[in-house]
């Protein structure tokens, strides 16, 4: 996976580089407007939650409900974030944290979909010898910067009273940062499913906290930006009812499912069988839920203003983002029951 | 001190084809002779030189000097070339003190020794000059008080002259005749310039065209003292025509052979 | 005169000044006609000719003529001012989004901030540190290697065809192995840099070397020098001014790949401070940090060429 990866983060600065130049020139504005009726791009990256988007192209199901959408699939999940972030891509699979983080740094955003919560796949993975988080202090520990397992590793270190100056961080992408880890060069890494399975082959090694212990901190959602949803909302609906369409379908074939997101996540069909209880996929009900405001994790409103506190005290976010126009949930409301 | 030549040949090989560019020199120089040498092209002159100087060895044949086969370059046979190459970094004074800096004498002492050299060649007033900074002359100056400063049992000059305009090469010729007269150094030099040669040398040479063999040895039977007016005595033309003719012979033979190969 | 006219009085006097020209042509070649005569073979049709070189050419579009030095002045005044005036407008009229083309007084202002909070000061010297280790290494090796290749011909025959070989290794693809080798910390950033100028300074180095004139070395020889004094005291200070030229060329590349090895597990520097400004969109910070590393690029490249004016003072 390094192999897949070194060239892609080199030409991470360059294109983002000559995106800037490009867009200058063009008199681009904004997110490009994709012509109507035409191609969606959908972005994901390595996560059990949304591997379901491969099986869902791979059975032809956004055709079945009438939209044309192309998957694009990111080794790097921070590169899939820019990427929507600054619109080269229609839509992103994120989580809830890396979401508010861009719309704190400008960007226009609108999540209408959750695919699910994270509740145990993102793990804080040491070595033998190191027990807790708090054996992390003065620690190397590898992480990739600024994405969903920085913010669960300042929520484990905040748990046990230490703050990210206590460890040394050793800023990776994730999947170099599982591999740094699994080749003994760093102490501790914090990863998501399936990288998590890469660490773990370190001997000795050990989970010490995971997002089990955090529950409704990572939700994944569906994300586009809030234009598109306004121009092209039909779309949209397609796409979500696909969603509820491809789990129905998993439930279905959970033996060809799984071979085919194994697949794509390049890993065993064992291991990824062992992801099923780190990911809880959200049921229709369970997005409307999250969808109403409340008082408790179970809502999205609720959540977000925790990781608003969160993200800007600890320098994730640079100011605090405005949560207007961030959640929509006209369009699981109006799929199919 | 004596320089012999015994039996010198060498070969070289051009695409395949060897060459004999000197074949059977043989040719002795004393202590305080002035040796020059002359030849059309093809005689190997440079050769001759270059052998002698030790950067090159003779395929036949030896070089003895005082009875020690020459092996390879030394300050014992000091070189000039027609290009100077001079250190273009190092300023005059320092060029001239070059193999001196090489050997165990103070510096008082070698300053001694540069001030004189530079004195004798007429460099004082551009001691602090860079080569860059100076005339065709005033390098063909340093490269002769480079050689000199370490003084050489044998200085060899190879067409030094060759790349100056005719007044310059004069006064030249005159300076080398008096630092050869001040320092009675032993001098061997290569020309084409017949008039230089007979005005230069105590012996001329003359070698013969492919191969190169020393076709006469001439004795200059001209007054020591001879300032630049005995060119155009008729002694002097005698034996300049002399030598002119045997080296114009050599010239047609070797063109008509270049032709006939080609 | 046939043919449209515009209509204005310029365009008639253009056309006699035309007309002029042509018929003063016409008289000069027929002039030349007459004199050839005598020049041209019996039986032989005299030659076409040419008009000669016109002499009123301005200097500025005369090949190698030099210009003066105001109006080298002007154009090079003008080579910043045009891009910068172009980007001031393409701003101002807000025809392209402050996210993407951030206009020059936010770029500067990003610039100022991130002095005034270190930020700007910390990032550059990790990143110049890196260059001084990384490249520093470099020429550590590669100047004694290229004076080896240089001055014997055993020395290149054996390290040229390898040399030639390696320094097509992208130094970026070698990142992924030179973490598993080296770790996470400064070891492959430094690797990189190291690998992407060595074989291209040594090779440099050598061919300077190589090009010390072949009668400094035997003249040197009949004044008494060694072998190892030849190289001492005429190959390496003949070689010199070349040498800092080979460094400045590379130095350069190292600049230039000290981004890309900024990528991975680096906590501080330019290349670090763009990735970073990335996640947030900032932009303008993103143009702030490219400023600073051209300005920095540049001050290093004067300072090289002072240097090289100074060893070099004895060139031609």
């Amino acid at each position: 996976m390094i192999s897949r990866l070194r060239p892609r983060q080199a030409t991470a600065v360059l294109s983002a580089l000559t995106l800037v130049a490009a867009l200058a020139l063009s008199g681009c504005t904004g997110s490009s407007a994709t012509p109507s009726g035409g191609k969606i791009t959908l972005g994901f990256s390595a996560w059990p939650g949304w591997f379901p988007w491969q099986v869902a192209e791979e059975q032809g199901l956004f055709a079945k409900n009438g939209v044309n959408v192309e998957l694009k699939y990111f080794d790097n999940y921070t590169d899939s974030i820019n990427a929507l972030a600054s619109g080269a891509i229609d839509s992103n699979s994120e989580t809830l944290n890396d979401t508010l983080s861009s719309v704190s740094g400008g960007a226009k955003l609108s999540i209408v979909l959750v695919n699910d919560n994270s509740t145990g796949n993102d793990k804080i993975i040491a070595r033998d010898g190191i027990t807790s988080v708090a054996d992390l202090k003065g620690k190397k520990v590898a992480v990739e910067q600024g994405a969903v397992d920085h913010y669960l590793l300042l929520l484990a270190l905040q748990e046990a009273h230490l703050t990210e100056k206590d460890i040394q961080l050793v800023p990776l992408p994730t999947d170099a940062a599982a591999a740094a880890f699994a080749g003994g060069q760093v102490d501790a890494v914090a990863a998501f499913a399936p990288f998590t399975s890469k660490a773990l082959e370190r001997q000795g090694s050990r989970a010490i906290s995971t997002s089990a212990e955090f529950p409704g901190a990572i939700p994944d959602h569906l994300v586009f930006s809030q234009k598109f949803v306004k121009d092209r909302p039909k779309d949209i609906q397609g796409i979500v009812n696909t969603w509820f369409e491809t789990l129905t379908w998993i439930k279905n074939n959970k033996d060809k499912a799984v071979s085919i997101m194994a697949k794509r996540g390049g890993v065993s069909e064992a291991d990824y069988k062992s992801y099923d209880a780190g990911t809880t996929i959200f049921t229709r009900q369970q997005n409307l839920d999250a969808f109403t405001p409340g008082v408790t994790p179970a809502h999205l409103d609720y959540s977000a203003n925790k990781i608003i506190d969160f993200i800007t005290n600890t320098g994730l976010a640079k100011q605090r983002p405005s949560l207007d126009g961030l959640f929509d949930d006209q369009f699981v409301k109006a799929s199919p029951q | 001190m004596t320089l012999e030549l015994r039996g010198v040949a060498k070969d070289y090989t051009v695409r395949d084809r060897k060459i004999r560019a000197l074949d059977g020199v043989d040719l002795e120089v004393s202590r305080g002779d002035f040796v020059c040498v002359v030849g059309a092209s093809g005689s190997g002159k440079s050769t001759l030189l270059g052998l002698v100087a030790g950067l090159m060895a003779p395929t036949e044949g030896e070089i003895v000097l005082d009875g020690v086969p020459v092996t390879g370059p030394g300050p014992d046979r000091g070189l000039v070339f027609q290009s100077g190459a001079l250190y273009p970094w190092r300023t005059v004074e320092r060029n001239v003190s070059f193999g001196l800096e090489l050997l165990p004498i103070d510096a008082a002492e070698r300053k001694r020794r540069v001030d004189w050299y530079l004195a004798e060649t007429g460099l004082d007033a551009v001691r602090k000059s860079l080569p860059k900074q100076l005339s065709g002359g005033q390098q063909q100056r340093v490269a002769i008080a480079r050689a000199l400063a370490c003084e050489p049992e044998v200085l060899l000059l190879d067409e030094p002259f060759g790349a100056l305009d005719v007044q310059t090469k004069e006064d030249m010729q005159v300076l080398i005749r008096q630092v050869w007269a001040d320092t009675g150094t032993t001098v061997l030099m290569v020309t084409h310039d017949v008039e230089e040669a007979v005005f230069l040398g105590a012996r001329v040479v003359v070698l013969a065209s492919d191969p190169g063999r020393i076709a006469a040895d001439v004795v200059v039977d001209l007054p020591a003292d001879r300032g630049l007016g005995v060119k155009r005595e008729p002694a002097f033309l005698a034996l300049r025509a002399e030598i002119e003719d045997l080296v114009r012979e050599q010239h047609r033979g070797h063109v008509n052979r270049v032709a006939a190969v080609e | 005169m046939t043919g449209p006219t515009r209509g204005t009085t310029r365009g008639t006097a253009a056309d006699e000044l035309a007309a002029a020209e042509l018929e003063a042509e016409q008289r000069l070649a027929e002039a030349h006609e007459a004199g050839r005569v005598a020049t041209t073979r019996p039986g032989w049709a005299p030659l076409p000719r040419r008009a000669g070189l016109k002499p009123s050419l301005s200097p500025l579009l005369s090949l190698r003529t030099p210009i003066s030095s105001r109006a080298r002045w002007t154009l090079g005044v003008l080579s910043f001012l045009i891009p910068l005036t172009a980007w001031t407008v393409l701003s101002l009229t807000g025809s392209v989004d402050a996210t993407f083309l951030p206009p020059p007084g936010a770029v500067l202002k990003a610039v100022v901030d991130m002095a005034t909070t270190g930020e700007l000061f910390d990032d550059a010297w990790a990143t110049i540190q890196r260059i001084l280790e990384g490249f520093g290494l470099a020429i550590l090796v590669s100047v004694p290697l290229g004076i080896l290749m240089g001055t014997f011909d055993a020395g290149q025959a054996f390290l040229e065809p390898v040399i030639a070989l390696l320094r097509y290794l992208p130094a970026v693809a070698l990142i992924p192995l030179l973490m598993i080798w080296l770790g996470v910390d400064e070891g492959p950033k430094i690797a990189i840099l190291f690998v992407g100028t060595v074989f291209f300074n040594t090779l440099m180095t050598a061919d300077v070397v190589r090009n010390v004139p072949r009668s400094l070395i035997d003249v040197s020889y009949t004044l008494g020098a060694r072998r190892g004094e030849v190289v001492r005291k005429i190959v390496i200070p003949h070689a010199l001014p070349g040498m800092i030229d080979a460094v400045r060329v590379n130095v350069a590349a190292a600049w230039n790949l000290v981004v890309a090895s900024e990528l991975l597990a680096a906590t501080a520097g330019l290349g670090y401070r763009i990735i970073r400004s990335q996640r947030f969109l900032q932009t303008d910070k993103i143009f702030a940090v490219l400023v600073v590393i051209g300005l920095v690029g540049l001050v290093i490249d004067v300072l090289l060429r002072i240097l090289r004016s100074r060893v070099g003072k004895w060139t031609a």
